[in-house]
């Protein structure tokens, strides 16, 4: 017996237990599976925080049709605010208890493009399944997370509570006490974010407030407390030299791109000190050439003037490797293996203030047939 | 006391009552015969006909009425589309299912639907949901062997409109 030999309401409920991407797909396999297209109830921008002990979550840009689907009725809902744009769309806020009594899902089979965990009033990712599970039936395409002290120890549930995302954005908290970087080295957790179809990873800095000590973690899990001893970071390390740092941010990448993604952005500040000059940018250039594929990555700093070689006073004696330090062209840089590899390195640059300046990096390689 | 019921191919069934009235359709069936409980005589002297059920799958949902007899009645909320909790497939039931190919699922699923037994037809829908979850159109295709008889053009108009999150 095939799928299409079974009554078109048996198919329908069927249909009613799946995600909205499963439906979109299942409406694209035929003529007779057009009709269970799935109900849209569209979300451009989803934001979740955590108000009064409420859960609350905020969809903006609706149109009328998919705002009226999000209000309409719900046993659980506390809190409902409609509020019209002038341009026609709808910005819509529902408030639950959190965590949930019984399990149920506030929104129907939603098609989710944005949905940010929002770093003021943030939820703890330690409920990152408990959210996964309300929001089960519906699809998110791109996602932003703030990971704090606390955070850090609940990431790798991201692949099997959100399947299907695009692209992940992690605001980065700084912490002196915890290798930030750690949990996206450890365990394959790149390579399963690559699995579930992530091809896009932006890193940025943030302050998320935690509920932790002095940046420390109490009452773990005995599995947190495992992954808390790998993720420590030792007295002394933050005294590393600067090179040091760099590298750490070059293989931190690098492993990223193993894993099978293929956009990386780097905000400023949000994984420590990355390449700037030509000498740490060449050895990035090799290494992200070994890889032998497309990728795609965007390294944005602040660079300060004021500790550029070029600009230093004469009366300081800088040391023999900072002395062989070189800008980078503000514009395309080349070098000689560019055709080689199919690769397009382009610099661009905005002064930020009288000894500051923004700088971009961009690194495209274009591999044919990867 | 025991109930007789007897499938499409003339195979007979002799089930415990309380699984018996495990299906509503069953149940609303002795009711109209007059077979209660007390009434011995009334349930040796008459066996219950289900016509569209063969003798493999009535086999099939007998094991699953077996394990499940003693669960507890679950509440629910009828006309509350939104707020509608999820089934969960609990892992005997992912166990007992897992072997059967698609096409006794169908027939699992038809035999769970006519015999109204809602913990069964739940379980076997979220089964077959969990299938397609996650692969693309031509892959449930294949799985489900459906012959696709969309034009290029009508694929192409359909990529376009869901673009956003194919990407």
């Amino acid at each position: 017996m095939s799928m299409d030999g079974l009554p078109p309401e048996l198919i329908h409920i069927i249909t009613e237990n799946l995600t909205y991407t499963d439906q979109l797909a299942l409406s694209q396999i035929s003529r007779q599976f057009r009709q269970f297209k799935p109900a849209i109830c569209d979300i451009p921008s989803f934001v979740i925080f955590m108000l009064d002990g409420r859960l609350m979550l905020c969809a903006r840009s609706l149109d009328p049709l998919s705002a009226d689907q999000f209000l309409s009725p719900h046993p659980n809902a506390e809190r409902t605010l409609r509020k019209d744009a002038p341009e026609g769309t709808v910005n819509c806020t529902r408030g639950f208890t959190f965590p949930p009594s019984a399990r149920y899902a506030p929104l129907l089979c939603a098609a989710i493009r944005y949905l940010e965990f929002r770093d003021k009033f943030p939820v703890s990712l330690e409920h990152l399944d408990t959210i996964a599970a309300l929001l089960a039936r519906s699809s998110v395409c791109k996602l932003k997370l703030c990971v704090d002290t606390v955070g850090l120890f609940h990431i790798h549930k991201i692949p099997s509570c959100f399947p299907f995302i695009r692209s992940v954005e992690f605001v980065l908290s700084d912490n002196a006490y915890y290798n930030i970087l750690a949990p996206f080295m450890h365990d394959g957790f790149s390579a399963k974010l690559a699995r579930i179809g992530v091809r896009e990873i932006i890193l940025s800095q943030g302050m998320c407030c935690s509920n932790v000590v002095d940046g420390r973690l109490y009452g773990v899990s005995e599995n947190e407390y495992r992954m808390e001893r790998k993720y420590r970071v030792l007295v002394g390390d933050n005294g590393e030299e600067s090179d040091n740092e760099r590298t750490s941010s070059i293989n931190f990448i690098i492993c990223l791109f193993e894993g099978g993604i293929d956009k990386i952005i780097v905000n400023a500040r949000s994984i420590g000190k990355t390449p700037t000059k030509k000498e740490h940018v060449d050895p990035l250039l090799d290494r992200l050439a070994k890889l032998g594929r497309s990728l795609s990555l965007e390294l944005n700093s602040w660079v300060d003037e004021s500790v550029e070689p070029e600009s230093r006073g004469r009366r300081y004696s800088w040391p023999p490797m900072q002395r062989r330090s070189k800008a980078l062209p503000d514009g395309p840089y080349t070098s000689n293996d560019d055709v080689e590899h199919g690769r397009t390195v382009t610099v661009s640059r905005k002064r930020s203030g009288p000894r500051q300046y923004e700088q971009c990096i961009s690194i495209v390689y274009k591999v044919p047939g990867t | 006391p025991n109930v007789k019921l007897v499938t499409s191919d003339n195979e007979e069934f002799v089930v415990d009552f309380r699984i018996a009235k495990m299906s509503v359709t069953v149940s609303r069936l002795m009711e109209a015969m007059n077979m209660s409980e007390t009434d011995d005589a009334s349930l040796l002297s008459n066996s219950i006909p289900l016509p569209n059920v063969t003798k493999a799958v009535m086999a099939r949902v007998i094991e699953w009425c077996e394990k499940h007899k003693n669960d507890e009645p679950k509440e629910e909320k009828e006309n509350d589309k939104r707020g509608r909790t999820t089934h969960v497939v609990s892992d005997w039931d992912k166990e007992f299912l897992k072997n059967d190919e698609f096409g006794r699922l169908c027939q699992l699923m038809g035999a769970a639907n006519y015999l109204e037994i809602k913990g069964l037809f739940n379980d076997i829908s979220q089964t077959i949901a969990n299938m397609i979850h996650g692969k693309k159109s031509d892959e449930i295709a294949e799985m489900f062997n459906i012959h696709c008889d969309l034009t290029e053009a009508e694929k192409k108009e359909i990529r376009k409109k869901t673009a956003w999150c194919e990407d």
